[in-house]
């Protein structure tokens, strides 16, 4: 089951940090998003369907910050 | 002392007896001052209250304002803000013991806004930790413990701007400021009986607040009316180059006058049917209530329905992940275990196992999902319904069972990024307020703003205060 993969991902990653109690609920937890991202999946969706967070170009900068005066390195 | 009936008054008619100087603007922040330490603590309402940089905006406001240089409605205003909001100089905790010792060298940009205005911060409203970014079982999931609901103490106020909540019941300051990526300005304000925004995302640059979902994030103010709302959201809305999520110039900005309110036709009003799954018989009918006195304005007020789909779930993805990526750090080095929840301490591992393809996929989701609410406004201007299904929850109410329900007007409203506001508008049996929003198109908070005011013109549940304080 993929759930049930993330799960073990998880563990493998954090295992050791969590007690059996968190790694049940963790279990739990990852149960209950599977239907969710299933339903995510099942959802029409054309290859020209774009995504709503879109890369904005850094066209209008703000002025720069002044420039440092030079320091002489050190040998 | 004012008295508590003057520090209950909307801001709108505190700003009115301040700019005819009839009110002290010294006298008025000692009280609520002395008011927040006598009763914050009985509510978990403040993280912190900063007694002497209030005390120094507030003589600087009297100062400007006997000579002559009054520069608005919230000169000398006393207000609070939600602790994930930077002010130099003081500590900045996010609710969360990790960040209990935080703190930044600048002012974050509401609070820039604000301190322009001449506004008097009276201190850091509690809040859930980390917003809730991390998922929470427990009322108690902060740093400062449980906020408690003034109009009952065993009761919740919601978070996770729940301090925030509480300081308006309680009457502890003229307005405040939280946030919300999913509920956490509408939920408080509902439960605690007060007015709150939830702006059009992008208006209110979040520079210097704590991120949870870059793209969801939104700030906005928790007051008594809905004018009080549209008066501080003029102030702390505009583009900001520091916040790459604020929209342009033009779209960001907001004036507000009640006096030069711009004509518009009739609004059209949809009363949403399907909002909730299943709401408490009580809500239900105060709810029916609140839109039949709304028809009194509003007659043309016609049936609306939500688009069905998988929503709240691609809402719910887009946080986790991007709050995943937000915590990142947190959650890798194992330090979420310091945080008080023990949902939260466990759920950032779940979030980050969320494929980017699942993520990008909700996303494109959200991209659909816009057009369809934009046809929705097509026919109606504001959405009406229920800020929520339910009345608060008791202290100890597990959250993950006891609260959890569906939500797709909350999932729909944030993911598109809609404005909404919040109002009071009755009670349940128990006495506990219930709650009725508006939800506008994007960018159009006055039609929100302008339908509630008009509700508040017409009822007086707005200046109903707790009897337990």
């Amino acid at each position: 089951m993929e759930y049930e993969a993330r799960v073990s991902a998880t563990f493998a990653l954090y295992g050791q940090r969590l007690s059996e109690d968190q790694k049940k609920d963790i279990l739990r937890l990852q149960k209950a998003l599977q239907p969710q991202l299933e339903a995510l999946r099942a959802y029409s969706l054309a290859n020209g369907d774009a995504s709503a967070l879109h890369l904005k170009p850094l066209i209008e900068r703000e002025k720069p910050a002044p420039a440092k005066p030079a320091t002489p390195s050190k040998r | 002392m004012v008295s508590d009936q003057v520090l209950y008054l909307p801001l709108s008619d505190l700003a009115k007896r301040i700019e005819t100087k009839k009110l002290s603007p010294i006298e008025l922040t000692e009280s609520y001052l002395a008011r927040s330490e006598k009763l914050g603590p009985r509510f978990g309402a403040y993280a912190k209250l900063l007694p002497d940089l209030a005390l120094e905006q507030a003589r600087k406001a009297e100062k400007e304002i006997r000579s002559g240089r009054y520069r608005g409605a919230l000169h000398g205003m006393p207000y609070a803000a939600k602790d994930l909001l930077s002010v130099r100089g003081f500590p900045t905790t996010w609710g969360a013991k990790p960040y209990a010792k935080q703190s930044f060298p600048e002012d974050a940009a509401v609070i820039e806004h604000l301190n322009r205005a001449g506004a008097v911060l009276l201190g850091k409203a509690a809040m859930i930790e980390l917003a809730g970014g991390m998922g929470y079982r427990f009322a108690s999931a902060s740093l400062t413990g449980p906020a408690k609901n003034p109009w009952n103490t065993d009761y919740w106020t919601c978070g996770s701007s729940s301090g925030s909540g509480a300081i308006m019941a309680a009457g502890l300051a003229a307005f405040t400021i939280g946030t919300e990526t999913w509920g956490s300005i509408v939920c408080p304000s509902g439960f605690c009986g007060v007015s709150g925004l939830r702006p059009t995302f992008g208006r209110v640059s979040r520079f210097g607040a704590m991120a949870l979902s870059y793209s969801m994030d939104k700030i906005g103010p928790i007051c008594r009316t809905a004018e009080d709302c549209a008066r501080v959201f003029a102030v702390i809305a505009g583009h900001d180059p520091r916040d790459r999520g604020t929209l342009p110039l033009d779209k960001a900005a907001f004036t507000y006058s009640p006096a030069t309110e711009p004509r518009r036709g009739p609004l059209r009003i949809g009363s949403l049917t399907n909002a909730w799954k299943n709401v408490e018989a009580n809500v239900a009918k105060t709810i029916a209530e609140a839109v039949r006195v709304l028809r009194k304005r509003f007659p043309g007020i016609k049936e609306a329905r939500l688009p069905e789909g998988p929503y709240e779930a691609a809402g719910n993805v887009i946080i986790a992940v991007e709050g995943a990526s937000a915590f990142g750090e947190l959650i890798r080095s194992g330090r979420v275990a310091e945080l008080d929840d023990p949902l939260g301490q466990i759920n950032g591992y779940v979030n980050q196992s969320i494929s980017g393809s699942d993520y990008v996929t909700a996303l494109r989701i959200r991209e659909i999902l816009q057009k369809k609410m934009d046809d929705l406004f097509q026919q109606f201007d504001v959405l009406v319904a229920a800020s929520l299904p339910v009345t608060a929850c008791t202290l100890d109410t597990n959250l993950e069972t006891g609260l959890d329900f569906p939500d797709p007007l909350g999932g729909i409203g944030n993911l598109c990024g809609l404005p909404a506001l919040s109002v009071p508008c009755g009670f349940d049996s128990k006495n506990l307020p219930v709650g009725l929003q508006f939800v506008a198109r994007a960018g159009d908070d006055l039609a929100a703003i302008q339908v509630a005011r008009a509700y508040q013109q017409l009822t007086n549940w707005h200046l109903k205060h707790p009897r337990t304080v």
